[in-house]
């Protein structure tokens, strides 16, 4: 799982398009240079990293918080409903991780989307190709929004945290 | 005649291959209150969370109210609840902590009555706990909070594991006072493991002795723990910290532990009355067992507590009082090796 949450997003690209070129076994289905597709791409991505991190939050969950959940009389369902609960920040670090890995990447938008302008084009890729026609100053501009977003998100999330 | 709350029969738990606790049948009568008394790792807090059905025995059978039992079982798990050592809260307000329990249970209407209420009666007010988020507290408040929520369920069996072992003399007290209250009011039965002995001999029914995982007495005995070497006469004994000698019967090995029943004690080395093996020590601490009426010594012997029961005549007869100079006896033959 450790590997999975390291893998190249290039890789993750090759790997899909292979999957949903029309040669491949899912062309059928015509998603390639389709906003679908750049999906499947970045669910590989963020699944194990959302997997591993919760993973790893649930592990680190104090044996002591079975005992006081089981002791207030908690069937297995509310058990289990509960030490989630519990470990609701670790999971969360984990999505945040996630989206903001999903947010930035290029490879996977570019190879699987094309990044076809007012279809497959995401800000990451445009930051790429305005680079490309040395448009630094719209570049800047779009890593600015980019930035803009992530940190909406991340005071989003400290807020709900403190509140819950 | 009423049915024991609890009754093990042919219980034995082991973790990893690892056998910690062995009881072949026990049984506690409702709304008494049982001590736990051992060293650390005799299977006390095991015990507590298997009555609790936390845990399930890897053999055995636990029966409560007439009824096997095991994790979950939902004869029981509404009507049994454990306080752990170190207080622990869920990630929520205190107010979140005391009622978490009572939802469980469906209580919808009166949570925040019931809550509150509980959290009074350790002593916590709930306008200024009942929203502070459960970082906010310090040791002795946290156990308070962890002891509100379950009073809170009005629990038929309570099961505290050294309630007072994390915090300072006040919380103790008055999470003694409170337990206490909840078996007098409520017939709660209290099951407590704890290293202050002098408490439970105050306010236990009955007294359970755990040593490596067996129960082996009644907290009355003296139990000395090796290792043991060969003293000067060829016996096998220890020295005492008062260059005293402790002599013992041949130990199994070199690291079991000896209980030695006291059998007399005595002001005067020469009138003590029958044979045996007599010591000097100093009278530690002495309190009133309020269940029988009897006097319980601790008498230091070098740097080892011996554990006397007397009446309160003999306590007359002696003169017994804390710093008193005292001589004990005991018998080589009736040492037992555990």
């Amino acid at each position: 799982m450790d590997t999975l949450m390291a893998l190249p997003t290039v890789f993750i690209g090759l790997l899909v398009y292979a999957f949903i070129t029309r040669r491949g076994p899912l062309g059928n289905f015509g998603m390639l240079f389709t906003l679908p597709g750049i999906g499947i791409g970045q669910t590989i991505l963020a699944l194990p990293i959302v997997i591993g991190l919760s993973a790893t939050a649930v592990e680190s969950m104090d044996q002591k918080l079975r005992i006081t959940i089981m002791s207030m009389g908690a069937n297995r369902r509310q058990l289990f409903l509960t030490s989630l609960w519990e470990c609701r920040h670790g999971i969360l670090a984990g999505a945040i991780a996630a989206y903001g890995r999903v947010m930035t990447e290029v490879g996977i938008s570019m190879m699987v989307g094309g990044n076809i302008k007012w279809h497959t084009r995401t800000i990451t890729t445009a930051i790429a190709l305005e680079t490309n026609k040395g448009q630094f100053g719209m570049g800047v501009a779009l890593g600015l929004v980019l930035l803009a977003i992530a940190f909406c998100v991340n005071l989003s999330v400290s807020f709900l945290r403190r509140r819950y | 005649m009423h049915l024991p709350i609890y009754e093990i029969r042919s219980l034995k738990h082991s973790y990893g291959g690892q056998p910690v606790l062995s009881i072949e049948h026990l049984t506690v009568k409702q709304a008494h209150i049982v001590g736990l008394i051992g060293p650390n790792g005799s299977g006390k807090s095991t015990l507590l969370r298997l009555l609790g059905l936390i845990e399930k025995p890897s053999q055995g059978e636990i029966i409560f109210n007439g009824r096997r039992v095991e994790p979950f079982s939902d004869e029981a798990r509404f009507l049994i609840t454990l306080l752990p050592q170190e207080p622990f809260l869920m990630k929520r307000s205190v107010f979140s902590n005391v009622s978490y329990g009572l939802k469980l249970r469906g209580n919808g209407r009166d949570v925040v009555d019931k809550a509150n209420r509980a959290l009074s009666l350790v002593g916590l007010d709930s306008k200024d706990f009942a929203r502070r988020p459960w970082y906010a507290l310090s040791g002795g408040e946290a156990q308070r909070v962890a002891l509100a929520a379950r009073l809170a369920l009005n629990p038929k069996v309570l099961l505290l594991d050294e309630p007072t072992a994390s915090v300072d003399a006040a919380s103790a007290q008055l999470i003694k006072e409170v337990t206490l209250r909840a078996r007098r009011e409520l017939g709660t039965t209290l099951i407590v493991a704890s290293h202050d002995w002098q408490w439970l001999y105050e306010i236990c029914d009955e007294i359970l002795h755990l040593f490596k995982g067996r129960i082996f007495g009644r907290g009355r005995e003296t139990i000395i723990f090796g290792p043991w070497q060969k003293l000067g006469t060829g016996t096998w004994g220890k020295i005492l910290s008062d260059k005293q000698q402790l002599p013992v019967p041949p130990p199994p090995n070199q690291e079991a532990a000896a209980v030695i029943h006291v059998l007399s004690v005595s002001e005067d080395r020469s009138t003590i009355a029958g044979e045996g093996i007599i010591l000097s020590g100093t009278v530690s601490r002495l309190s009133l067992e309020r269940k029988t009426g009897q006097l319980f010594a601790t008498i230091l012997v070098g740097d080892l507590p011996f554990k006397v029961g007397l009446d309160i005549q003999q306590g007359k007869e002696h003169t017994l009082f804390p710093g008193r100079t005292i001589f004990v006896r005991y018998r080589l033959d009736q040492v037992k090796w555990i």
